[in-house]
């Protein structure tokens, strides 16, 4: 008889007007907090709406009244899209190519080598695993510009100066850190159970690793490869300093070049060209910022 | 006169040319790569490039005219980035010293020699502008010699020149009361020192007063060489030419930083002056007029703001007049700073007599008047001045009165150290971070960092 | 037994090769060849002169160092504190409510617009800094003041730690952002679902529940982003170039000054490497004590598993 109370009294809190007054002090809770989310967030990027968009109507205009109002709406400015700037610059298409080029190239050395590297360093007991890891942070430490003599003698002694190849490995090298580590955090996260039942099964090691572990991690590959892309097609310092030569250059170092020493710039024409340059890798995202959900560093705690 | 010498420097080029046709074979029909690295970084100066490629286009023609087998293919290279990544490129290459990566020809500032120099990147040019001297270098203004001779040797041939000025708004000057003709009479009294940095600040204060500026006075924000003008204005000195030293005069430098901090501190110049964006100078000075004056302006401004903002040559005589910086005191005297830049052969180049040769051609007066008129530069040369398409400029006619008072910087490897130490201390007292008297010790400490005790100091 | 072993650590080395090459050659080597260069006295001529611990007895007399030291810590813990971690984990929350609420799209708007400062060339992002910023009327902000009858305000020089803070914190803060996001999108359902039969709001669901799982991630982000903060100093050079005397320089910004900075650089590559050997020890004490405090250990030893 008293269960049966208690059992009642619990139930009552379901009832239905108990519950209606719930639901209805939830929603309004709710879309004040809403309310308050967006207003936080629209707040907090107005500095990013307003100088991207100023960017934009940049691009678009012949000049601008009081720094911010654009006059006389031109397309002129993407004229750099068929005619170059100057004799003295390489062809914009040739200079695309060669972003990608470092773009991909980075991508590619980082799947291939961090992928396996994380897998061992996840997965199997070696002398000196954690020192590896704890040199992650350290070797993070060096500011990339006081490298910037070293790596030009590792470059030269490597006959890698003046080429892509040799700015992508350069790249590659110092994000391997933070890529290993990130491609850990997904291979911890594989339980070991599948991948012991695939070797109770009689597969190599390399065999699991292949057919079972991998696709597991294929959202820690993508994110990974989504990095290295992001960063290699907006590589600047070392393509400026390590190639000469004009028809290496990437797109860095083309709107580097519009803009010069920073005392005039064609407005204009600089905003066309960034937008040029930032859109690919914007488009890129959007397209596959749903792999970039999924990355961790390890460590929610079951 | 003319015509003989014309003649003369003929002659002399058919036979180097044939000289070459002979020493290379006339077998087969061969081609030499002469390459060079040149800079602006300002865009409008890309004829330091492109008078290089003429040259060796009106070299082909001769050597067609010849009938030797042989052409010269001259791959220039123009970069408009900045001056820290050109200069970081030609030391990176510069050190190895490999022929293949470094190019024949360098085209940069005159600063640049002294560290080249010393450093053994660069040939000495005595003798191989020797041939070449009579007919093309002797009619160069004697003067620019002085801004390309190190250690006693010539290392460059004179590529441009400009001067720098005060640029004032004229009209805050006709809203001021000033007519036309005292107008057109300043640039006299500054010469002749009526005008001094005292009745600038004078002006100044009026212009504020009347509400016409929100800026009276306003300066480069970056380091540069400008601001050594000052000092001579307050008749100090900066190098011992003879001793090779550095000069560090401390009366003048604390004069040329009171002038600074004093400025600041009345509200004519913004004490911020040091943080604003280059562009932002340029449209208060050029294009809106908040400004009232600009006094580290420099010549080829006017190219560039006709072409990066628009405006038109007229809009720009309408509104602007400029003089030489005005003397600050008794012993100064007013002055301007040139900054030219000069052709260098390098010490690894296999090419080196045709790299002059095509130096010698690039500095044709027709070539080298298209680049003062595009980049809006002076005459290097005597003859450049009766050249008609450069007499036809009246800018560049007007500019050209400053001449007689140029300074150059100091060709002293360690010179950069102490224009970046001025100019921290002029932004710092400013700011009002430091009193005049610690900027001048902030400059010695710099420069004794540098050079050690290799400075004179008064 | 021994045969597998050795089989085993044979596989090892086989796939950690390459990235230990990779690293070797581009990584380890740089550095240790840039901490050779802090006991010479390199300048443009690119030779090895060996003189000991001057350029560190350089260090010790140079006065500025101090101003510049302060400057590091101020600028570093306050970007951290301020938009690495906080504006990060605010970012990622929000996005995760709204992601929750309204849908994906929204979500991914905003989370897309504050990585764009991050692909944006750093000259650019310098150049729109500079319009916001711009002393003069033509600015953002100056232009907003001047609408309601306000004088121009030198942004750059009056607040001028300010103003480096929010403009690495802008571009610092996404990386947090997305890391935090895909934390928090990651905790299963199961646990929010308790959490709401519970009869907890939202607030008390992030409180109690989201922010405790995803306590290794925040860890994570702290440490390596304080690293990235000590060695990042391109944005504060287009910016603000140091500030107003020195208000801005941050340690390694000094030290890129005296390798290629000023009018003439002076290419003292010695003492600037010098600097930033002294910089890599900062930044090691930091990573061993965040090592200690946070107790990365924890993560290295048997691989978790984790809630998906």
């Amino acid at each position: 008889m008293a269960q049966l109370k208690t059992e009642r009294a619990q139930l009552s809190r379901f009832s239905p007007e108990r519950l209606r007054v719930e639901a209805r002090k939830e929603k309004s809770k709710d879309r004040a907090l809403t309310v308050f989310i967006y207003a936080f967030l629209i707040v907090a990027s107005l500095p990013i709406i307003l100088g991207y968009g100023w960017l934009l109507l940049n691009s678009f205009s012949e000049t601008l009244a009081y720094g911010v109002l654009p006059k006389g709406w031109t397309i002129k400015n993407f004229r750099f899209l068929w005619e170059l700037p100057s004799r003295y610059y390489p062809d914009l298409w040739r200079t695309t190519w060669n972003t990608l080029l470092l773009a991909v190239g980075m991508t590619v050395i980082m799947i291939l080598i961090a992928t396996p590297a994380a897998y061992v360093i996840s997965r199997m007991k070696f002398p000196g695993r954690s020192m590896m890891l704890a040199m992650t942070l350290i070797l993070h430490s060096f500011p990339g510009v006081t490298l910037l003599i070293s790596l030009y003698y590792v470059l030269r002694s490597l006959n890698l100066l003046n080429s892509i190849v040799g700015v992508f490995l350069v790249k590659a090298g110092l994000m391997l850190p933070l890529g290993i580590w990130i491609m850990k955090g997904f291979f911890d996260n594989v339980s070991w159970d599948v991948e012991m039942s695939g070797l109770v099964d009689g597969a190599s090691r390399l065999q699991t690793l292949y057919k079972i572990v991998l696709p597991q991690v294929k959202p820690g590959i993508a994110a990974m490869a989504i990095f290295s892309f992001i960063n290699g097609w907006s590589e600047y310092i070392y393509v400026i300093t390590f190639i000469q030569k004009k028809e290496s250059w990437t797109l860095s170092s083309y709107v580097n070049s519009i803009i010069g020493d920073f005392q005039f710039i064609d407005y204009g024409l600089l905003s066309a060209t960034a937008l040029f340059y930032i859109l690919p890798v914007l488009l890129f995202f959007i397209f596959t910022q749903k792999y970039l959900m999924t990355v961790t560093v390890g460590g929610t705690k079951g | 006169m003319r015509t003989m010498k014309r003649v003369a420097f003929l002659a002399v080029l058919a036979a180097a040319v044939m000289l070459l046709a002979f020493s290379f074979g006339v077998a087969a029909k061969e081609t030499i790569t002469i390459r060079a690295w040149t800079v602006g970084p300002d865009t409008p100066a890309f004829h330091r490039a492109e008078n290089l490629v003429t040259a060796g286009e009106r070299l082909n023609q001769m050597l067609e005219a010849v009938g030797a087998d042989i052409r010269v293919e001259v791959d220039a290279d123009f970069w408009t980035d900045d001056w820290d990544s050109f200069r970081r490129r030609v030391i990176l290459a510069s050190e190895e010293g490999d022929p293949n990566v470094v190019p024949d020809i360098f085209v940069s500032s005159h600063l640049d020699i002294p560290v080249w120099a010393s450093s053994g990147w660069l040939e000495p040019l005595d003798e191989l502008i020797a041939p070449y001297w009579e007919s093309t270098y002797e009619d160069f203004f004697p003067h620019l010699w002085d801004s390309v001779t190190y250690n006693g040797k010539v290392w460059g041939v004179p590529q441009d020149i400009e001067v720098r000025m005060v640029f004032y708004r004229k009209d805050h000057l006709q809203a001021l009361g000033w007519t036309e003709e005292e107008i057109a009479d300043l640039a006299r009294r500054v010469e002749e020192k009526e005008f001094l940095l005292s009745d600038l600040v004078a002006l100044a204060r009026e212009m504020r007063d009347a509400g016409l500026v929100d800026y009276p006075i306003v300066h480069r924000p970056t380091s540069g060489p400008d601001f050594f003008q000052f000092v001579v204005a307050f008749g100090g000195d900066y190098y011992d030419a003879e001793a090779d030293k550095l000069v560090i005069d401390r009366a003048a430098l604390e004069a040329t930083l009171k002038f600074f901090a004093d400025n600041a501190n009345e509200g004519l110049t913004p004490d911020g002056m040091t943080t604003w964006p280059w562009p932002a100078v340029h449209r208060a000075i050029a294009i809106e007029g908040t400004a009232g004056m600009q006094i580290t302006g420099g010549m080829w401004f006017w190219a560039e703001w006709q072409r990066d903002f628009g405006i038109t040559e007229d809009e720009l005589w309408e509104n602007l007049t400029w003089t030489l910086i005005p003397a600050g005191n008794e012993q100064g005297r007013p002055n301007q700073l040139g900054h030219p830049l000069a052709y260098m052969v390098t010490a690894p180049s296999r090419h080196k007599e045709l790299a002059a040769l095509l130096i010698t051609l690039a500095s044709e007066v027709d070539l080298n008047t298209r680049h003062a008129l595009e980049a809006a530069k002076l005459a290097i040369r005597r003859s450049q001045t009766a050249f008609p398409r450069f007499t036809e400029s009246e800018y560049l006619a007007e500019a050209a009165k400053l001449v007689p008072h140029q300074i150059f910087s100091a060709a002293h490897a360690a010179f950069g150290r102490y224009t970046s130490a001025l100019h921290e201390a002029v932004g710092g007292v400013e700011t009002g971070a430091l009193t005049p008297a610690q900027g001048v010790d902030l400059i010695i400490q710099r420069v004794t960092q540098a050079v050690g005790d290799d400075v004179i100091i008064r | 037994m021994k045969n597998v072993k050795r089989r085993g650590y044979g596989m090892v080395f086989l796939l950690l090769l390459p990235a230990l090459l990779i690293i070797l050659a581009f990584y380890v080597v740089p550095a240790v060849l840039t901490g050779t260069m802090s006991l010479t006295n390199m300048d443009h001529r690119l030779s090895w002169n060996f003189v000991g611990l001057q350029n560190y007895k350089q260090m010790l007399q140079d006065t500025i160092l101090s101003r510049v030291f302060w400057n590091t810590i101020v600028y570093v813990f306050g970007t951290l504190l301020c938009f690495n971690v906080t504006f990060g984990l605010l970012l990622a929350l929000a996005t995760s409510y709204i992601a929750e609420r309204q849908g994906e799209r929204t979500s991914m708007f905003f989370r897309a617009l504050w990585l764009l400062p991050r692909f944006t060339p750093p000259i650019v992002y310098g150049v729109i800094w500079l319009w916001i910023l711009d002393p003069t009327r033509n600015g953002l902000l100056n232009g907003v003041l001047d609408f309601f009858g306000g004088k121009p305000v030198s942004w750059i020089s009056k607040y001028p730690v300010q103003v480096i803070v929010l403009t690495n914190g802008v571009i610092g803060a996404s990386f947090g952002m997305i890391l935090f996001y895909s934390a928090i999108t990651s905790i299963s359902k199961e646990y929010n679902w308790a959490a709401a039969v519970d009869g907890a709001g939202w607030l008390q669901r992030i409180r109690y529940v989201t922010l405790p799982l995803i306590r290794w991630p925040l860890m994570f982000v702290t440490a390596y982003q304080t690293l990235s903060l000590l060695t990042s100093y391109e944005y504060i050079l287009i910016i603000t170039g140091g500030g107003p005397f020195y208000r801005t320089t941050v340690w390694s910004l000094y030290a890129y000054n005296e390798a290629f900075g000023g009018y003439y650089a002076s290419y003292r590559f010695g003492y600037a490497t010098a600097l930033t050997l002294v910089l890599v020890v900062i930044s090691m004490v930091a990573s061993i004590i965040y090592w200690r405090v946070f107790r990365f250990r924890e993560m290295m030893s048997e691989p978790k598993i984790e809630v998906i």
